[in-house]
């Protein structure tokens, strides 16, 4: 039985061979992107343990370099490192960008936040206007060793030279001030200086206002956490960040959490693609051995040894495809994980990994996926009673009946052209497959258009915050913390409004302190202002004093709720608060009154601030805030919505993915399903052919039944599209990323999705219609059926 | 070649070959076949099974080209017909009756009977009654509305012989039309065709095995090999 099977199988050994090679591509893709993930997760482990990235960095007003024997001698640390941090700007093309000005050692390399030069050389200690720039925004800006590069800081330019290139663990994605809305690549400038030069450019010769630290392994975090605390406290603590909430480190791993999701879904869709093209080889085998299944079964096989040897063959066939694809995997994991890992970080593969668990799943694909596709393509042949098979008959005894369609017609005078009768017919005889093939299609549709709805979504989103929600010309962030009295003389000629804000990064721990403290970046503002109002989602906005709103990601982490309590620390002090709300404000992960926080911090401080320009006078505001020594920062409206397309642009690769996935899966369904009916009912079609309908005919009654199921599955596809989206408003994910999410329907790249999947569907007939036209008819026709 | 006497001549095969590979071998399923049929005649083909029986009719009815050769059909040369040119033919001039009937499960019988019609005559009326008119010609008049499915081996190729003839063709081909029915059923079917060619004019060309049809047709053409054996009038070749 088995032997007569695979003999069967070499007789078909093209479709066979097709079928194999998608299975073995498949399979290779998914193992190759299942190496991936963890060897580029491995490799950038590799690259922070070697360079030392700090698991914690507290930001002081300013300390004695001394200071940092004292934090590297508590028992909890292995390596501290003092530097200076400052924020600066730089000219590029004729306009300032937000530059990260890092003061290191020029006699030698940091010990944690170490860099790796990739061009030039390290710092020079006698040559103090010698610089390093981050790789990446040198490359984007054509900036290059021997270059200058004009830096403003505290409100004074100065000159320097570009002595090297570098890529830092720490900015491992290029990104922005944290006051920018949005980031964009090539926004950030990470300029690393001589220690000496920038301490005499703070005033602060001999001192260093940020230190990294990191821990030996295994001590208790949030204890070794208050121990460098405690030593810095004197020193006026700014700020402190533990390694998870460092912007690059955070995103990076989002990122790859995300791969990880995707590629179960890839497996998903793989299986299903193997299944469909596999169904159609088997399909047509088990269809010209309808004769021998029937002598079989004459002969004494059961029905189940029958199926069984079928299924054995299958599954030797997909075993032998996925042993092919992983082998495969192997090489072509490697490049994909150096490229993924160099878009990711700049830094090359340190390392490759090759996954147990998605090796088995793997191996198991082609087998599943064949197995299944047999018992599909086999049953209802080796269910057919053996007096039936033996004459080669299928049979078919479903009743057909005029469909609804054909009797609402009737009922107001109108009949259909028999084609389009026909073809009403066969897809209401045969119910299951067609209901398969609207799923397959609305499951495409959903596919192939939540990408858009998405990207419109958030675009939609983003508007509707900047145009509700935010009534602002520019947001600015300060040099440094000024007092209140120094923002209202600021007196900016062309500002109608200025609304104080201050950004400052905190621990917040629930009351009842079971989830442990959590490093969030808190936003103050006066809660009635007319510039910025941040949308609540859930509760309502800030009360009276002693409220607080969190974003849905750290109140999940805190595991609290709207009414609860949370405790907020910084700078040494702590106060309770109540949520009142959870807030989608993109500034910040918690939002607090300006007075609260100013008697947090101990004083009437603010880090930035949103202006509205007087009428007319947009771009005389944004000339005096440059002028103004304290600001470092200016993002107007106009840059952070390019900031968000440049965003989105970034995104619409991940969409044009699941658009070209909804694609290929309706070519593959709809191609297999249409040859399959095509097959079937071929002896239906030669009658056609010789009672005298044209090619034409032939054609469009495939086409017909095609566009038929294809429109009423993108119809279905709409509403799934829909609800899947609206579920995905809730999702933490969504609420994460963007301003309150919600759902902008974009109708014309729905109906376009919809109508690139119906003419996709379309092109997925032509095989088949191909093969109607060039069949033989006077022996086509006399092919048995009943029915 | 021309037809004899006042009868008008409707089918002609002049020297026709037809040869197709089946595996490795080259089968000659007609060999230089010359054949003259006049319209009105009641021909029934006798001959072994690969005689070629088949593969006449598929010449005839343009379901399939000969190797060499020429076969006219009212004069004009058929074989020689574009694709679109022999599914207008088939779509005018011939009607088809197969052994296994051929019907269209999803269709009534009097909606198998339409579509034979639909490429000819687009008034949805002048279909419905056409084919009401010739089921009721072939005795199943009552049950119009009867999907293949709930009828029996009988009635369904009398659907099949309504559909072939309710378009009022030239020529009628019947391929083994008996071959799938019992005895009796099979038996009113050669009534059915005969009494059809009798009042139609229709020309009918019958396969079968069945020598004992022979009593029922107007000439007899025996097949052996592909080639013409003999042909005669009722009875010479029994």
């Amino acid at each position: 039985m088995l032997r007569k099977t695979f003999r069967e199988f070499r007789r078909i050994k093209l479709r066979v061979f097709a079928s194999m090679l998608l299975i073995s591509v498949g399979c290779a893709t998914f193992y190759a992107m299942s190496a991936m993930m963890p060897s580029v997760r491995g490799s950038l482990h590799v690259v922070y343990d070697r360079l030392r990235l700090s698991d914690y960095t507290v930001m002081v007003d300013a300390a004695p370099v001394s200071v940092v024997d004292d934090i590297e001698g508590l028992d909890p640390v292995r390596y501290a490192y003092g530097r200076a941090h400052l924020s600066g700007l730089v000219v590029v093309g004729g306009q300032n960008v937000t530059a990260d000005l890092l003061g290191f050692n020029a006699t030698s390399m940091p010990t944690v936040n170490n860099i790796s030069v990739t061009d030039g050389q390290y710092l020079d200690p006698d040559s103090p206007d010698s610089v390093l720039l981050e790789q990446r925004f040198a490359e984007e800006h054509g900036i290059g060793p021997g270059d200058n590069l004009t830096v403003t800081v505290l409100g004074r330019r100065h000159n320097f030279t570009v002595r090297g290139q570098f890529l830092s663990p720490q900015y491992v994605l290029s990104a922005v001030s944290p006051m920018a809305v949005y980031p964009t690549a090539g926004s950030l400038a990470v300029i690393v200086l001589p220690l000496e030069t920038l301490q005499q450019l703070l005033g602060l010769p001999g001192h260093v206002n940020e230190f990294c630290v990191v821990f030996e392994d295994g001590v208790d975090r949030e204890a070794a956490m208050s121990e460098v605390d405690d030593v810095l406290r004197d020193y006026g603590v700014r700020r402190t960040m533990k390694r998870e909430d460092m912007f690059g480190y955070s995103f990076v791993e989002t990122d790859l959490a995300y791969g990880d999701e995707f590629i179960g879904l890839l497996s998903g869709i793989i299986i299903a693609v193997a299944f469909f093209v596999s169904f159609s080889a088997m399909h047509r085998l088990v269809r010209t051995q309808r004769r021998e299944i029937g002598v079989l079964r004459g002969l004494g096989y059961s029905q189940r040894s029958v199926l069984a040897g079928y299924i054995v063959a299958a599954v030797v066939f997909g075993l032998q495809s996925s042993i092919v694809g992983v082998l495969l995997a192997i090489p072509i994991a490697v490049p994909l994980s150096q490229e993924y890992m160099t878009s990711v970080s700049g830094f090359p593969l340190q390392e490759m990994v090759y996954p147990v668990t998605p090796f088995y799943i793997a191996i198991a694909i082609g087998p599943v996926a064949t197995a299944m596709a047999m018992i599909a393509a086999a049953w209802s042949a080796t269910h057919v009673p053996p007096h039936h098979a033996i004459r080669g008959e299928m049979v078919d005894m479903r009743p057909a009946r005029a469909t609804l369609v054909e009797r609402g017609l009737g009922r107001v005078g109108w009949a259909l052209s028999y084609p389009s009768r026909y073809v009403f017919r066969q897809t209401s005889r045969r119910r299951l497959r067609s209901a398969l093939v609207v799923v397959a299609i609305s499951v495409s549709m959903t596919v192939g258009a939540t990408g858009p709805v998405i990207m419109s979504s958030v675009a939609g989103s983003f508007e509707y915050a900047l145009t509700v929600h935010d009534n602002w010309d520019f947001v600015v962030s300060f040099s440094h913390h000024l007092l209140q009295s120094e923002v209202d003389d600021l007196d900016l000629a062309h500002a109608e409004t200025v609304v104080p804000i201050l950004r400052s990064g905190a621990h917040v721990a629930a009351t009842s302190g079971e989830s442990g403290n959590r490093s969030a970046s808190i936003v103050a503002l006066p809660w009635e202002n007319s510039l910025h109002v941040p949308e609540i989602t859930a509760g309502s906005g800030l009360g009276e004093r002693g409220s607080i709103l969190l974003v849905p990601r750290l109140a999940h982490q805190l595991g609290v709720e709207v009414g609860d309590t949370v405790t907020v620390f910084a700078s040494g002090n702590s106060t309770e608060l109540e949520v009142t709300g959870i807030t989608s404000d993109i500034l910040g992960d918690a939002v607090m009154r300006l007075d609260d926080a100013r008697d947090l911090l101990g004083a009437p401080v603010a880090s930035g601030a949103f202006v509205r320009a007087s009428a007319g006078h947009d771009e005389e505001l944004r000339e005096e805030l440059y002028r103004r020594g304290e600001v470092v920062m200016v993002q107007g409206r106009a840059e952070t919505i390019s900031g968000m397309r440049r965003m989105l642009e970034y995104f619409s690769d991940i969409v044009q993915v699941f658009t070209l996935l909804g694609i290929l899966m309706t070519v593959l369904i709809v191609g297999n399903i249409v040859l399959i009916g095509s097959l079937e009912r071929r002896s239906e079609y030669a009658l056609m052919r010789a009672l005298g309908f044209g090619g034409r005919t032939i054609a469009g009654v495939v086409a017909g039944e095609t566009v038929l199921l294809t429109v009423v599955g993108i119809l279905l596809g709409i509403p799934m599209t829909w609800v899947l989206n609206t579920w995905l408003e809730v999702q933490p994910l969504m609420q994460n990323i963007f301003p309150a999410y919600h759902v902008f329907f974009d109708w014309p790249q729905v109906v376009g999705t919809g109508v690139v999947i119906l003419v996709t569907a379309l092109l997925a007939t032509v095989p088949s219609v191909r093969m109607l036209l060039r069949m033989p008819v006077h022996t086509t026709i006399r092919e048995r059926q009943i029915g | 070649m021309s037809g004899e006497g006042a009868a008008m001549m409707i089918v002609e095969l002049r020297d026709v070959c037809k040869e197709y590979l089946l595996g490795e071998t080259t089968v000659h399923a007609m060999r230089h076949l010359s054949l003259a049929i006049d319209e009105g005649e009641f021909v029934v083909v006798l001959g072994p099974s690969g005689c070629g029986k088949t593969t006449l009719l598929n010449m005839v009815s343009t379901l399939d080209r000969p190797t060499s050769g020429q076969v006219f059909v009212d004069g004009e040369e058929v074989s020689a017909y574009t694709d679109s040119e022999r599914t207008r033919f088939r779509a005018k001039k011939v009607g088809l009756v197969f052994q296994f009937y051929n019907l269209f499960p999803a269709l009534t019988a009097r909606e198998n009977v339409e579509i034979g019609l639909a490429p000819v005559i687009k008034d949805a009326a002048v279909m419905r009654q056409r084919a009401e008119e010739y089921l009721r010609l072939v005795g199943l008049g009552d049950q119009v509305d009867k999907f293949p499915a709930q009828m029996s081996g009988g009635e369904q190729q009398r659907v099949a012989i309504a559909r072939a003839l309710a378009k009022e063709p030239r020529l009628l081909l019947a391929d083994e039309p008996t071959g799938n029915l019992d005895a009796e059923s099979g038996e009113m079917v050669w009534q059915l065709l005969r009494e059809l060619n009798e009042r139609t004019g229709t020309t009918v060309i019958a396969v079968t095995h069945q020598t004992d049809v022979a009593r029922l047709a107007s000439r007899i053409v025996h097949l052996r090999s592909g080639q013409l054996a003999d042909t005669g009038q009722q009875g010479a070749v029994v």
